[in-house]
């Protein structure tokens, strides 16, 4: 009698071991403790929810930047401007973003190559009177007037300023490949070019006098 | 029910916290004004201090009672925070938060309580959750920062970066714009790059270490004033002050003050007053206006501070806008 009443225990407990071990069972089934992933599908994984600014800025560039670079104001209009009061520049002709005493400007205009140094290609503009220049930016582009000189792209469009600020970066990298390396490359003086460039203005009247485009469209009219 | 012991540690510590909140709003609710709540990230930097009370001084002016809180640069204090200023009946919240990421959900509590919540300075990584976001434009005022770096220090040399807080957006934005200039010139070398995590303190402490494993730096570009002035001490003390260039950011009082003085080379004006006064005239226009769209993220521009124009600036902002 008394080893078959320490048999009954013993099968209890094997019963509530069993039970315990069934649960944790169904309960990792549901609740795994860790996923076997393959290293491929995990990378890809991330990389699609990655943010890809240099492809946000391409589309940006092709699909809104450069058709709207018709909307540009002629140069000769601000230069005159500013002659007369560098402070309606900013009224008349600037963008500014958000609280800033800085303004973007989107220019267009006609000039003459007179030199190709450095510091960029520098144009006297057509019909200035009397005769202004120009610098279309040929060294490294910074900032973020590629962005926003024409206000199509805003930080609000964006769930951080990360994001929007490395698109930034990438339409320069986008202007330097397709535009400056060209320009610095390919433009003489005395040609005739025709070109659509932006600027940020911090200083009135230095950043004004002259003016310092990046350049976002160049077409050279005439060689010499 | 059990009681463990952290349960009673927290039990108290929000007990503590809706205390503090319930003592503090009493001045506000016994004037019968309406009340503003100022939550700050951390009060232990001057510049913070002055951003909110700006904040408060403008909702003082617009007829709130303000409180100023402060985070302690801890999500969970701030969430403590949130919780009793719903509780208390603020209208508003002006709010510089903690952390870009820990910090939504604090703000999603108050907007789900009714209260319009309008962030200043730092971020937060969503744009659902803020009534608008009023944001110094780092990335931008790194730009012009990193241009006058280069040509004071040269295209070529070996320098160090004392960078903010890991993860923060100000931290990466600024240390992104500076380096999409200085990373150009191939012959500018960064040799060292640690966090001091926008503390003066640790600036100090960091910039004696790089200065053992890399002596011959000629400068160091610093994420916030506060690290600079860290760093400068830090050269002081090294007798090398004059051979490094300290750059900063933010446009502290201090800073500006060795810019004059030619012994740190330049920082940023971030306008910590513009921005506050800002945040407090958006409650006012949601209380009182009724306006319910705003920009959700408003930059406001950040401009460099060198000894050439060090003139123009001071008191945490230009002169021309102390003037208007």
């Amino acid at each position: 009698m008394v080893a078959l009443s320490k048999i009954v225990p013993t099968r209890r407990r094997a019963l509530i071991i069993v039970l315990w071990l069934l649960a944790i069972a169904i309960f990792t089934w549901f609740f795994p403790l860790f996923h076997i992933v393959r290293r491929a599908e995990k990378r890809s994984q991330s990389k699609s929810s990655e943010f890809d600014a240099r492809a946000v800025a391409e589309q940006f560039w092709t699909q809104r930047l450069l058709p709207a670079l018709g909307q540009a104001t002629d140069v000769s209009e601000v230069l005159s401007a500013a002659r007369s009061d560098p402070k309606q520049v900013r009224t008349r002709f600037g963008r500014t973003v958000g609280l800033s005493r800085s303004y973007f400007l989107l220019l267009s205009g006609k000039g003459t190559v007179t030199t190709v140094d450095k510091a960029g290609v520098n144009l006297t503009i057509d019909a200035s009177a009397p005769s202004e220049s120009v610098i279309l930016r040929t060294g490294p582009i910074f900032g973020s007037a590629v962005r926003d000189a024409t206000g199509l792209l805003e930080a609000s469009s964006f769930p951080n300023s990360r994001q929007f600020n490395d698109v930034a970066a990438e339409l320069n990298n986008i202007v330097q490949q397709s535009v400056t390396a060209k320009l610095r490359d390919e433009v003489q003086p005395g040609q005739r070019i025709e070109f659509v460039g932006c600027a940020e203005v911090q200083n009135e009247p230095g950043d004004l006098n002259p003016i310092k485009l990046v350049p976002l469209s160049v077409k050279v009219t005439s060689r010499d | 029910m059990k009681f463990t012991f952290r349960g009673a540690i927290a039990i108290v510590l929000v007990g503590a916290s809706l205390l503090g909140l319930a003592s503090c709003s009493q001045t506000g609710s016994s004037t019968g004004k309406p009340q503003i709540a100022v939550v700050i990230s951390t009060l232990n930097n001057p510049w913070f201090v002055v951003l909110g009370d700006a904040a408060k001084k403008r909702a003082e002016e617009l007829g709130y009672a303000a409180t100023v809180y402060d985070s302690k640069n801890d999500p969970a204090t701030e969430a403590a925070t949130i919780d009793g200023i719903i509780s208390r009946g603020f209208k508003a919240i002006l709010f510089n938060p903690t952390d870009s990421d820990a910090s939504i959900p604090n703000v999603r509590k108050a907007k789900a309580a009714g209260i319009p919540v309008f962030c200043i300075d730092r971020e937060i990584n969503t744009n659902d959750a803020a009534t608008s976001q009023i944001l110094s434009d780092s990335y931008a005022g790194c730009v012009k920062l990193g241009q006058y770096f280069v040509e004071q220090v040269g295209e070529k040399g070996n320098y160090a970066e004392l960078l903010g807080i890991q993860g923060d957006n100000n931290t990466k934005n600024r240390s992104d714009g500076f380096h999409s200039v200085v990373d150009q010139f191939k012959e500018l070398k960064c040799v060292d790059k640690q966090h001091a995590n926008f503390d003066r303190e640790e600036g100090a402490k960091v910039m004696s270490s790089i200065l053992q494993a890399d002596p011959d730096i000629v400068a160091v570009f610093c994420g916030n004033d506060a690290m600079a002035l860290g760093a400068y001490r830090a050269l002081l003390a090294a007798g090398k002050d004059k051979q490094v260039k300290v750059f900063g950011f933010d446009g502290a009082d201090e800073a500006v003050k060795l810019v004059g003085e030619r012994k740190i080379a330049a920082t940023a004006m971030q306008f910590p007053k513009e921005m506050a006064r800002k945040a407090a005239e958006f409650a006012d226009q949601w209380l009182k206006e009724g306006k319910r769209y705003f920009e959700q993220k408003m930059l406001v521009g950040v401009e460099l501070v060198t000894p050439e124009n060090v003139s123009g600036y001071g008191d945490y902002g230009s002169k021309e806008e102390a003037s208007k």
